[in-house]
C-alpha cells in the first residue's frame, strides 16, 4: 500500500483527561467547567464535545499534577457531581495536516486498534487530526501510523516538552504579601 | 500586490502555521512550513526565503538559537526575523534583551496571541 505523505506527527504530554459523560446539559457542563478551571488558572491544552444518537460526552485534558486539584473542584460542584471521570495519564498524538481526509482518520484509527491501542478521544482542527491515547504508549502509536503515514525524509515525530503554568501577576507597586 | 516572496512560517503549533499561512497565502506570498528548529534550518538552507515567522519556544532548537544561527552566518544575514513571542509586551526594542536575559538579533516580534492583521503590517513593512 501506498503511504500517505504527511508534514508531522506531534506527541505531547502527559495530562489527565476529564470526562464529562452523559451529563443531561453538555454544552452547560463543559462551560461550566472551563469556567471553574479558567477561574483556577488552570490551562486546557485540549477540549472536545461529542454529541448525538442521545449520548454526549464532553472531554478536556489539564495537566497530569493539577487532577487531584481538578477532581475536587468538579465534584465539589452541584452541576457537576456524579458525571465526572478523570483518566490519570494520558498524551495527545497528532497528525498533520489531515487534509479532511476520511481515509486519514480511518486508517489511523485501524491502524492504533491493531496495534491494540485504547484511543480516549480524537478531534480535528484547522491543521491537525488529535487522537488522546494513554500517556505510556504515544511513541508505539506513532511508529503505528508511520505503517502507512510517511514524514518528510529525515524526520522523526516531534516530541514537546514544554509545560505551560499560569502564576497570579503581581504588579510591581504591590508589596509580595498583597499576591 | 506584492511578488510571490518565499516566507517560511516556523512553529510547533500546526493550526498555527496552518493560519498564519493561509492569510499569508490570500496575500499572494509563497510559503514553506517547519515545526521545529532543525526542519527550519534546513528549509532556509534548501529555499532561502525572504522572511522569517520564527516561534520562540520549540522542541529540538528553540527560536532564540535558530535566530543567533541565521543573523550570524554571513549567508543568511539578510533575511527578515520576525520573533513570535508570549511575552512581546515585555520588550520595547526589537534588538531587544528579553526579560530572560537572552538577547535576540531578531528584526521584529509580535506577540501571541497573534494579531493577524499587525503581523501582515509587519510582513508587508519588510516585503514591499
Amino acid at each position: 500500500m501506498e503511504k500517505i505523505r504527511i508534514e508531522g506527527i506531534k506527541l505531547i504530554g502527559e495530562f489527565a483527561l476529564v470526562n464529562l459523560a452523559n451529563h443531561p446539559r453538555h454544552q452547560y457542563a463543559l462551560s461550566r467547567t472551563c469556567s471553574i478551571l479558567a477561574l483556577n488558572r488552570i490551562n486546557l491544552p485540549f477540549i472536545s464535545a461529542i454529541c448525538g444518537s442521545g449520548r454526549s460526552q464532553a472531554s478536556c485534558c489539564v495537566g497530569v499534577e493539577e487532577q487531584a486539584r481538578v477532581k475536587a473542584l468538579l465534584e465539589e460542584d452541584p452541576e457537576l457531581t456524579g458525571y465526572v471521570e478523570i483518566v490519570p495519564s494520558v498524551g495527545l498524538l497528532s497528525v498533520f495536516p489531515h487534509q479532511s481526509s476520511l481515509r486519514i482518520l480511518g486508517l489511523s484509527l485501524h491502524a492504533l486498534g491493531k496495534a491494540g491501542l485504547t484511543v480516549h478521544g480524537l478531534t480535528s482542527s484547522l491543521a491537525p487530526l488529535t487522537f488522546v491515547l494513554d500517556h505510556a504508549v504515544l511513541d508505539e502509536a506513532a511508529a503505528a501510523l508511520e505503517v502507512f503515514l510517511e514524514l518528510p525524509p529525515n524526520q522523526r515525530p516531534i516530541r514537546t516538552h514544554f509545560h505551560v503554568t499560569q502564576s497570579p501577576i503581581r504588579r510591581k507597586e504591590e508589596p509580595p504579601n498583597n499576591r | 500586490m506584492t511578488d510571490k516572496q518565499l516566507i517560511l512560517v516556523v512553529d510547533d503549533d500546526p493550526d498555527l502555521v496552518e493560519a498564519v499561512s493561509m492569510k499569508l497565502e490570500s496575500k499572494g506570498f509563497r510559503i514553506a512550513k517547519a515545526y521545529d528548529g532543525v526542519q527550519a534550518w534546513d528549509k532556509i538552507k534548501e529555499e532561502r526565503p525572504k522572511l522569517v515567522i520564527l516561534d520562540v519556544m520549540m522542541p529540538n532548537k528553540n527560536g532564540y538559537q535558530l535566530c543567533d544561527e541565521i543573523k550570524n552566518d554571513p549567508d543568511y544575514k539578510d533575511i527578515t526575523v520576525v520573533l513570535l513571542t508570549a511575552v512581546g509586551e515585555a520588550v520595547t526594542t526589537t534588538r531587544y534583551m528579553h526579560r530572560d536575559g537572552i538577547t535576540t538579533l531578531a528584526d521584529d516580534f509580535i506577540p501571541k496571541p497573534i494579531d493577524l492583521d499587525k503581523l501582515m503590517d509587519i510582513v508587508d513593512s519588510y516585503t514591499s
